[in-house]
């Protein structure tokens, strides 16, 4: 797989799509599936993702990072991943 | 899937169905987790379980427990005025219903009734491990704090019973620091009155506070008081372990309060305290630590952890949330508190309230 600071955002959204699918044993997760409402993703989970996402693309998650807006929606968990790798 | 449950308040009617339910949560035996609720919920000087709801099946005939949030009180004050704040503590799952929305369906359900009546706020001192999926849910993340670790060989610290440990002289203070097993309410509440506050939020802890702490029936305390050779109460510390671990087992050793007139009088119970606990790990939160205090941590061999912002890395750190819960007008004494430095955390050093 390519180095997660050159995917593109349609790459870093399949990607965010393979690794949901992986953490919620289900094949396949909609662009607008409802993470917080779903309540499906405890926070292990959610740490476990934050993990992965630091490595993959060498970025911080912070305390202040974690909230809907970011992290509700494979969408919008794509959106905050890419203005994240900007500030690296 | 929630909308076919019923979420309701608690009673003490339902315990022993929630022990059933998680008889391994608390690991103290039906009676003993039984105990507990009673103790926690029931027994607590500043709030009964009125806010502890509890999540059933739909079934007529026998509807079966799923799930329990528990909401105990604990008491702050600032500036002489005292204010209850409820804190979020205790959950419990059927296996069926973990990773479902049930969790925050019953924390919704603890929000409405505390909007209802007027209470602002709802805190969570709880683990690391629980952050990530309530900060999506709107709890703000007030601050993490650093700790300090002592790792000791597993037969350092006093043997034999607590109460029997010498009478020591502290090197700094010169008070005369003495062990009990059951707390001095006079003193701990002398010491307490007399530290002077600045004006920020600490914990209130009057006689009541500490008869009720005391009575943790999963708890094993071990209590310290410096005394002056007139007498009079200088400091005192308190650390806990658990109730249904042995003096060697695997669970911490934590450092729970230690309050003092002087940082010679803290910094002379903190060694002692480390030197002769049981455990092999001491822990210690250090933040309004004293120099002196965190001095005496360091030339035992303490590791400090401190936070670094990031949940990945914060986990094993304490921490503090707070979720306002919409009703207004919230208490004007506290318009910071979502604010970490508004938090007087000096005489506490663990999760003293619970």
């Amino acid at each position: 797989m390519k180095d997660g600071l050159a995917l593109t955002e349609s790459e870093v959204r399949d990607y965010l799509h393979t690794l949901l699918c992986d953490l919620l044993l289900r094949e396949s997760i909609p662009a607008d599936h409802d993470l917080k409402d779903s309540g499906a993703l405890n926070s292990i989970m959610f740490l476990e993702l934050f993990v992965r996402l630091e490595t993959q693309f060498g970025i911080h998650i912070t305390a202040a990072d974690v909230n809907q807006d970011n992290f509700r929606t494979v969408e919008s968990i794509t959106r905050f991943v890419c203005a994240k790798r900007v500030e690296v | 899937m929630g909308s076919e449950l019923t979420i309701t308040g608690c009673t003490p009617a339902d315990y022993a169905e929630i022990c059933t339910l998680q008889e391994g949560l608390w690991a103290g035996g039906p009676d003993g987790n039984h105990a507990y609720l009673e103790w926690k919920y029931h027994a607590n000087p500043y709030l009964d379980e009125r806010y502890t709801v509890i999540a059933r099946s739909p079934s007529t005939e026998r509807a079966e427990l799923l799930g329990m949030v528990g909401v105990f009180g604990s008491c702050w004050e600032r500036d002489g005025r005292r204010i209850t704040l409820p804190c979020l503590t205790d959950t419990i799952i059927a296996g069926e219903y973990r990773n479902s929305p049930l969790f925050h369906e019953m924390v919704d359900e603890v929000l409405f009734r505390l909007r209802r009546d007027g209470v602002p706020w709802l805190l969570d001192f709880g683990d690391q491990g629980t952050v990530p999926a309530m900060l999506i849910r709107g709890w703000r993340q007030v601050g993490v704090w650093g700790q300090s670790v002592v790792t000791r060989a597993a037969d350092a610290g006093h043997h034999g019973p607590w109460d029997e440990l010498p009478v020591t002289r502290g090197v700094r203070s010169g008070s005369l620091i003495s062990p009990t097993c059951t707390p001095d309410l006079d003193a701990m509440a002398e010491v307490v009155r007399d530290v002077p506050t600045d004006g920020r939020i600490r914990v209130a802890r009057d006689s009541a506070y500490f008869d009720w702490r005391a009575s943790n029936p999963l708890a094993k305390y071990y209590y310290l008081v410096a005394r002056s050779e007139a007498g009079s109460a200088e400091g005192y510390l308190v650390a806990h372990r658990s109730g249904v671990d042995t003096d060697q087992g695997p669970t911490p050793t934590t450092v729970v309060e230690c309050e003092a007139r002087s940082a010679e009088a803290c910094a002379d119970l903190i060694q002692i305290a480390h030197e002769s606990l049981p455990g092999t790990r001491v822990l210690m939160w250090t933040r309004d630590l004293a120099d002196a205090g965190v001095g005496v941590l360091a030339d035992m061999g303490a590791e400090f952890i401190e936070p670094t912002g990031r949940p990945t890395q914060d986990r094993p750190l304490p921490s503090l949330l707070i979720r306002e819960t919409g009703a207004f007008p919230l208490a004007a004494e506290l318009p910071d508190v979502s604010r970490l430095d508004a938090w007087d955390f000096r005489g506490v050093s663990g999760r003293g309230w619970r």
